[in-house]
């Protein structure tokens, strides 16, 4: 039994060092002729910004949990930081994730924005004596220093979500999933998130941070855009590539990043003009 | 401010052990049970309860006046109770207070009525100082800790007392969803006041199968959302929040400790201060 | 069926410690056959509004005409202060016929998917009707006639609503309002939570109801939303209207805009530095992206 347990926290020789999370082959269903997602493989490095887009429905949000170990894949393996994912690791593998959903109100677990820090220090562990610092300096890391005894019914969505991106700081992850946090957030709240993450991502660069979202917009920043289809992993690469594939891209359901959407009106007007960054369309434009 | 809702003073019993609150709680509803020999002596006992605890409202600041003024649908009740047992609870032994008509009215009735409602209203402004003064999940510490021995028999003690606080923590956000249910059906022109029976549980049903599925649904996420924090039942947790037993705590103890042993010698000895002070009151029995 | 606000002021919770003051003095008139987008920021009384428009929520003072339904909560003065005896007495009434009021003015509320509650879709879009004391056999009718209008067809009819996707939902839920004829659709926040291909379908929704001769009334964060398709913006800033006009004389006020946070349209952002660059576009042909690409051309010629 104990050899067991030595056994499965070994890393994989096949799995490149530096990789973070690694599927092969997976595959997840409730029901077999409906799967959910289809014999999906993929490569995340320590430190990378990944955003992973697919309207709903497409199974963004299962891929989240499976990463997360709170579901179990039905075919092919899953690996964080090399080690393979089985029954017995999960719980312990997870200490390195942490993982922020969408709805604001149903995550927020404490009576008040301090108790809800703690409830996740309190699963690891951590002594109590200290807390208190770890707690004041999440909460300073998202801006809500002043609301350490605010109670989430006097809270705004935006606020809610800061909170719970605290809570899952304070758990010192290194991989980070934002599983459409900003979705249900007016623009103020999606901004606010957004500086958060920019912020997090420059001070810590080992930090691999997964955003899954339905929000083009919100992926250009990234370093690399896995597009996922009705449970298939259609496209890996990076965003500019990615959104030069206008035509697939429209064809499962996915709209284009503002300014790659009007070059595609202005060639239909007969202007050729081929996108390269922003500055360089204003300048093509204004020629 | 309503019944029993936690109110945001910072007053010394809201600063007091919450273990100790409850304690304090379960022996005044001891002591307003306990008998005292005749139905006067029960009567002075339950007079000085009742002093105590509503010196203990002034000193909580938990409004006894809006505390009555919210249980006003209540209140009709009981006094049709009272009526009632005026009437025909009559026992018929004893000096005889008054006539009404055909019907002999006896102290003995008059005095237990009275201290039925003694005990109503003492047991009311506990409660209400014990809820106004004690956060919900600090009631539930004190719930966990006093089960505490429960856990040798193996009985998941902490569980319990997380699925307590969780179902706290979501009493507003529910309250919420179902208002904003009630007005969506409202649209759609449903009247939850009016209509025949049948309509009304249709109008019911609208409510509360919608109220269901969101609150399934929110179970769901919440779940996922603990388990994404590394929340495992079954392994140990250390705890944030400790309780430090100070000073006043002790002394609280200590008053407590006097006070119950005041009642419960009344109790035994049953002394009887109106004989001895030769006092002629009506008979009882 | 036009809507007039006169001196519309609205509190909540009286008389608590968490009494707050929702909306101040609002006058205004919804015309007939509008598209109003209310905008401001959270917590600036958008929903406290919509739901005036069909009495879910009655003023604490002044008078809301709908149609030919008037609530008066007007002030009545007494020696010049307010006759607050008098006040009570009018708001104790009960309003009459309320329910003639709520069949006129449709609200879907966000996330109107949590309020379906019916076996099959057909059944929970035909509930509005039955409450408002159609037949079965009317209220079949208008509910296929509404399903029709949010493109849900047949095969949809006695499939559970809970097996449906959230897209989906949304469409059952706007159709069980829509069965109801309302002369106005109120929408609070339609848009939240749906994809960019859901949203896109969802506005052309509203679109083609706007243009069968419906009033459409509804608040929004989304500026490209409300440069596209509204023909009216108002701007609440802490319960008081402070612009309405049209979208493009709102986008102009740049004061206005900052104290309110609001992001310009995407649209108008870029065009913006392009008449930094030079450029002489006039905004003004300026909705979405291809007037945008449009107006380019224009210029270029």
């Amino acid at each position: 039994m104990k050899k067991d347990k030595e056994l499965t926290f070994i890393r994989d020789k096949d799995i490149s060092l530096d990789s973070a999370v690694t599927f092969k082959n997976v595959s997840f269903f409730y029901e077999k002729e409906r799967p959910c997602l289809k014999n999906i493989s993929f490569d995340i490095k320590r430190g990378e910004f990944i955003s992973i887009i697919g309207h709903n429905g497409s199974g963004k949000s299962t891929l989240s949990k499976l990463i997360d170990g709170i579901l179990a894949q039905n075919e092919g393996d899953i690996y964080i930081f090399g080690v393979k994912m089985q029954d017995n690791n999960a719980i312990q593998l997870r200490k390195d994730i942490a993982l922020v959903f969408q709805n604001p109100d149903s995550q927020f677990i404490g009576a008040t924005c301090r108790d809800d820090i703690a409830f996740g220090l309190e699963n690891m562990q951590v002594k109590q004596e200290d807390m208190e610092e770890i707690i004041d300096d999440c909460l300073r890391k998202v801006g809500m220093e002043e609301y350490k005894d605010a109670e989430p019914a006097n809270l705004s969505g935006g606020q809610k979500q800061r909170i719970a991106i605290a809570s899952a700081l304070a758990r010192k992850p290194k991989i980070l999933i934002l599983d459409e946090a900003s979705a249900m957030l007016d623009p103020k709240g999606k901004k606010e998130i957004e500086d958060i993450i920019f912020e997090r991502k420059k001070e810590d660069k080992d930090l691999t941070i997964i955003n899954i979202t339905h929000e083009i917009d919100e992926t250009i920043n990234s370093d690399r855009v896995l597009v996922l289809s009705k449970g298939n992993l259609v496209m890996s690469d990076t965003p500019n590539k990615v959104f030069s594939n206008d035509e697939f891209l429209t064809s499962i359901h996915l709209s284009l990043p503002f300014d790659h959407l009007l070059v595609k009106e202005l060639n239909k007007l007969g202007y050729e003009i081929e996108y390269d960054d922003h500055e360089g369309l204003i300048e093509k434009i204004c020629r | 401010m309503t019944f029993g809702k936690y109110n945001n003073y910072t007053t010394i019993i809201h600063r007091l052990d919450s273990r100790i609150k409850l304690i304090a709680l379960i022996s005044f509803f001891v002591i307003l049970f306990l008998p005292y020999g005749t139905g006067y002596m029960n009567l002075v006992f339950y007079g000085i309860a009742l002093i105590l605890l509503f010196i203990l409202s002034i000193i909580s600041k938990a409004s006894f006046i809006s505390l009555f003024r919210s249980l006003k649908g209540i209140w009709v009740m009981v006094l049709f109770l009272l009526i009632i047992s005026l009437l025909f609870a009559n026992s018929n032994s004893g000096d005889i207070a008054f006539s009404i008509y055909e019907l002999d009215i006896y102290y003995s009735t008059i005095i237990n009525v009275s201290f039925v409602l003694l005990r109503l209203i003492a047991i009311l402004t506990a409660s209400n100082i014990f809820s106004s003064t004690t956060k919900p999940m600090d009631m539930t510490y004190a719930l966990e800790w006093f089960f505490y021995p429960l856990k040798l028999i193996k009985i998941p003690i902490h569980k319990f007392a997380m699925a307590i606080s969780l179902a706290l923590r979501f009493v507003p956000t529910i309250t919420m969803e179902c208002q904003r249910v009630i007005k969506a059906q409202a649209s759609r022109g449903v009247d939850y006041n009016q209509g025949r029976l049948k309509e009304k549980f249709k109008a019911l049903t609208s409510m509360i199968i919608p109220l269901f599925i969101s609150s399934f649904m929110k179970s769901g996420e919440l779940a996922d959302a603990m388990e994404a924090r590394g929340y495992d039942p079954d392994s140990k947790r250390t705890r944030y929040k400790v309780y430090h037993f100070g000073l006043k705590d002790v002394i609280a103890i200590l008053i407590l400790v006097i006070i119950l042993a005041f009642f419960i010698t009344a109790c035994c000895f049953k002394f009887d201060l109106f004989s001895y002070l030769g006092v002629d009151l009506p008979k009882l029995s | 069926m036009s809507i007039k606000f006169e001196k519309v002021n609205y509190t909540y919770d009286i008389g608590l410690p968490s009494e707050k003051v929702a909306l101040r003095d609002i006058s205004h008139i919804f015309s007939d056959h509008c598209f109003t987008a209310l905008i401001g920021k959270t917590g600036s009384g958008k929903s406290t509004l919509l739901q005036h428009l069909n009495a879910l929520i009655l003023p604490t003072s002044g008078k809301i005409s709908i149609g030919s339904y008037i609530i008066d909560f007007s002030l009545e003065y007494k020696d010049g202060k307010v006759d607050e005896r008098k006040m009570k007495r009018k708001r104790k009434k009960k309003l009459k016929d309320i329910k003639s009021l709520r069949k006129k003015v449709g609200i879907v509320f966000q996330f109107p998917e949590y309020q379906l509650f019916e076996e099959t879709v057909l059944k929970d879009v035909m509930f509005g009707p039955k409450n408002f004391g159609k037949s079965e056999e009317e209220a079949k009718k208008v509910s296929y006639e509404a399903l029709k209008q949010v493109d849900l067809d047949s095969s949809y009819y006695e499939r559970s609503p809970f097996e449906l996707s959230g897209g989906e939902k949304r469409r059952v839920a706007i159709a069980g309002i829509l069965a109801l004829e309302p002369d106005v659709l109120v929408l609070d926040e339609p848009t939240v939570g749906l994809d960019a291909d859901g949203e896109k379908n969802f506005l052309n929704l509203i679109k083609d109801i706007y243009s069968r001769g419906t009033s459409i009334i509804l608040s929004t964060h989304n500026m490209d939303l409300v440069l596209k398709y509204a023909e009216n913006a108002l701007l609440l800033e802490d319960g008081k209207i402070v612009l309405a006009d049209r979208p493009h004389v709102l986008f102009k006020n740049e004061e206005l805009l900052k104290r309110s946070v609001l992001r310009k349209p995407k649209v108008l952002e870029f065009a913006d530095e392009l008449i930094k660059k030079g450029l002489p576009l006039n905004v003004e042909n300026i909705f979405d992206i291809p007037s945008l690409a449009k107006e380019i051309d224009r210029c270029k010629r």
